[in-house]
């Protein structure tokens, strides 16, 4: 049993108040991953879990055990820091090795775990060099190795790949998933790169201002962001989102001279002259089309961003924000141009004035 | 070259012959001193007078001046350096042992009063010694401690600007993921200072460690209130008490004791010399480095 419960958990330095009443359980063997901009409050949580920031009230269990007030130590975690941290003093077999030594394990047994761990992550022909001596992605396979060599129940990760560059960031990403599937423990993740978190997490929890905005599997925040939060944040390009006025007939009026209403979800209840949010995925949005049976919109092409396998058109409605449509790569627009964006207005998005989520109507059971 | 630059090759060399004119006539200026100290040594009272600044001594007068030192009271001034060294030595070790842990713990943890006491090590720190002269005097003579090695040691072991550069060192070299990371892997407090912090400490201990030793080898005024016995004195007493009592600075020649001018001179090498070699060594392990590949970059 490793679950990792949160009760209540608040927290603040001074009179500003970062966590503010977390509820949260993460299951045995999970991977969830804490994703939220920098300041909402997902590494403080992780870090409270590790026992290096105190908990202003609530209690934190692990494995059933409280440990709110327990030493770092006593927790049965293991933590790889996004600076690394490893002790530049001591050889890759040190560093790994350090744990096992404070904790008098016998000369062989401590020996064979490091070997163990260094193969795993193949560091076996580094042990004997300092950290100075080693490659980014190497220094963080040794502060993974440190953490595994624990045999730990749950494994704590604080951004552990932000300081890699974007090819080794994809290979570690990669071995991370490997060891979670290979040792199966719970594992906590932060991150702020909503890839990793899109792509690792069994659940993904998002934060913003210090609160909980939604859990739940990757997919499920993707196709059914709870609130604007969530709806702007998870997503790559972002969801285009876009002020409207509920009108009479179940319309939503955007508040540009193009286009055409957008139809209310079935299961909305808004009264006519409330302010609400329209999102549209990039890819909900196809250019080209007609103004006819389906909602469209009509603005300016600003730029193109080809990718290869598919491009980015930023489009301008006017009196709309700007928005980004995703076209296949063979589709020829000229920046420039007037084009006509339609959409299926099952895949609308809508959002009430308090910012949350009226109607997951696009997905399709998801 | 001149177009990439946008300057005229007169006009670089004319910049760069006055950036050497300023920079050797202020070497010459400095230096002079120190140069006509190191020669002097070399010179006999008459030379020192009569010949010109820069005039070359011998060996042998070196040697007959260092003869004239060394054979003062059976080198006395043999006993007086142990003196010195021990107290130094003693002062430094305590020093290091009180003033590295002390700014490690105001720099690392957080705790009731920590500002407090940063506040009092500054104050501490810039508050001049002999102004607390007198009272740890009182202090020691209370304890019966005046006049042993004991007391100059507790006396100068009190290094507040010690405690000062460890935290500073602390604060911004070691980093906090470091300590951190040792104490999630089951290091106790003290474990963490002995085995991460300590280790990676050697610029940090040669630094206080020089200072502290400076400080104390040429420590003037305490020594002088707490010792009066002079077997017990340290070099710089000695060599002021020796130097005063035989006239060896007056016009007149107020004693037969063999302390002239030269004799001075040489005492006062005598006394810069220790502070060049510990400044030599330990400034070897005052670089940088050490901590690289603790984190990213």
């Amino acid at each position: 049993m490793s679950t990792v419960q949160f009760t209540g958990i608040n927290k603040s330095f001074g009179t500003v108040d970062v966590i503010r009443g977390i509820d949260l359980v993460i299951e045995t063997g999970e991977f969830v991953v804490f994703v939220g901009p920098s300041g909402s409050g997902k590494s403080t949580l992780l870090r409270m879990v590790a026992g290096l920031e105190e908990v202003s009230s609530g209690t934190i269990s692990i494995g059933g055990e409280d440990v709110t007030d327990a030493e770092p130590s006593e927790r049965g975690i293991a933590m790889v820091f996004q600076s690394y941290a490893l002790y530049p003093h001591k050889t890759v077999y040190e560093n790994i090795a350090f744990n096992l030594r404070l904790h008098k394990v016998p000369r062989l047994e401590l020996d064979r775990r490091v070997r163990e761990a260094a193969a795993i992550l193949q560091l076996t022909d580094y042990l004997s060099r300092k950290p100075n001596q080693l490659s980014g992605g190497q220094r963080q396979r040794v502060a993974i190795g440190r953490a595994i060599v624990r045999e730990p129940q749950v494994f704590l990760f604080d951004e552990p790949l932000s300081n890699l560059d974007a090819a080794l960031r994809v290979e570690m990403r990669l071995q991370i998933e490997k060891l979670h599937r290979d040792i199966g423990a719970t594992m906590i993740y932060v991150t702020h790169d909503q890839v990793e978190a899109m792509t690792l997490a069994d659940r993904i929890v998002a934060f913003d201002d210090g609160r909980v905005q939604q859990i739940g599997s990757p997919l499920e925040l993707y196709r059914k962001p709870s609130n604007l939060f969530v709806a702007g944040f998870i997503g790559s390009p972002r969801m285009n989102l876009l002020p409207g006025i509920v009108e009479a007939g179940g319309l939503v009026r955007l508040p540009t001279g193009e286009g055409t209403p957008v139809p209310l979800p079935a299961a909305a209840t808004q009264p006519v002259g409330e302010e609400v949010t329209i999102g549209l995925r990039p890819e909900a949005l196809h250019l080209g089309g007609e103004v006819g049976s389906e909602p469209a919109l009509t603005g300016e092409i600003l730029s193109l961003e080809q990718l290869g396998n598919l491009s980015y058109a930023h489009i301008l409605c006017d009196g709309l924000p700007p928005m980004i449509a995703q076209l296949p790569a063979t589709a020829a627009f000229a920046r420039g141009s007037n084009v006509t964006a339609t959409f299926s207005s099952g895949d609308v998005h809508l959002f009430d004035g308090a910012s949350q989520a009226v109607d997951h109507q696009s997905t399709q059971g998801g | 070259m001149a177009r990439s630059t946008g300057k005229h090759p007169l006009q670089r060399f004319t910049n760069t012959t006055v950036m050497w004119v300023i920079l050797g006539a202020a070497f010459v200026f400095y230096m002079t001193p120190i140069v006509w100290l190191l020669l002097a040594a070399f010179r006999t009272e008459s030379e020192l007078f009569s010949a010109s600044a820069f005039h070359i001594g011998s060996v042998d007068s070196l040697l007959a001046t260092w003869n004239n030192l060394a054979t003062y009271n059976d080198f006395l001034i043999g006993e007086w350096a142990f003196n010195s060294a021990v107290y130094s030595v003693g002062g430094v070790s305590l020093s290091l042992v009180a003033a590295v842990p002390a700014g490690y713990v105001l720099a690392i943890y957080d705790f009731p009063f920590r500002r407090l006491i940063l506040v009092l090590t500054l104050i501490a720190m810039i508050t001049p010694n002999t102004v607390v002269a007198l009272p740890i005097y009182l202090q020691m003579q209370a304890l019966g401690l005046t006049n042993s090695y004991l007391g100059m040691i507790l006396a100068t072991a009190f290094f507040p600007f010690g405690v000062y550069l460890a935290f500073i060192y602390y604060v911004t070299s070691l980093p906090r993921a470091l300590v951190e990371s040792a104490r999630i892997d089951g290091a106790t407090r003290f474990e963490v200072f002995l085995k991460i912090a300590l280790p990676l400490s050697g610029p940090l201990i040669a630094l206080v460690g020089f200072f502290s030793f400076l400080a104390n080898w040429s420590n003037y005024f305490l020594a002088f209130v707490l010792l009066t016995r002079d077997e017990l004195y340290s070099l710089p007493i000695g060599l002021a008490v020796l130097i005063s009592s035989s006239g060896a600075l007056g016009n007149d020649v107020a004693s037969d004791i063999p302390i002239n001018r030269p004799e001075a001179i040489v005492a006062a090498l005598l006394v810069i010399l220790p502070v060049l070699l510990i400044f030599l060594v330990s400034q070897r392990y005052v670089r940088a480095g050490l901590l690289s590949g603790a984190e990213k970059g």
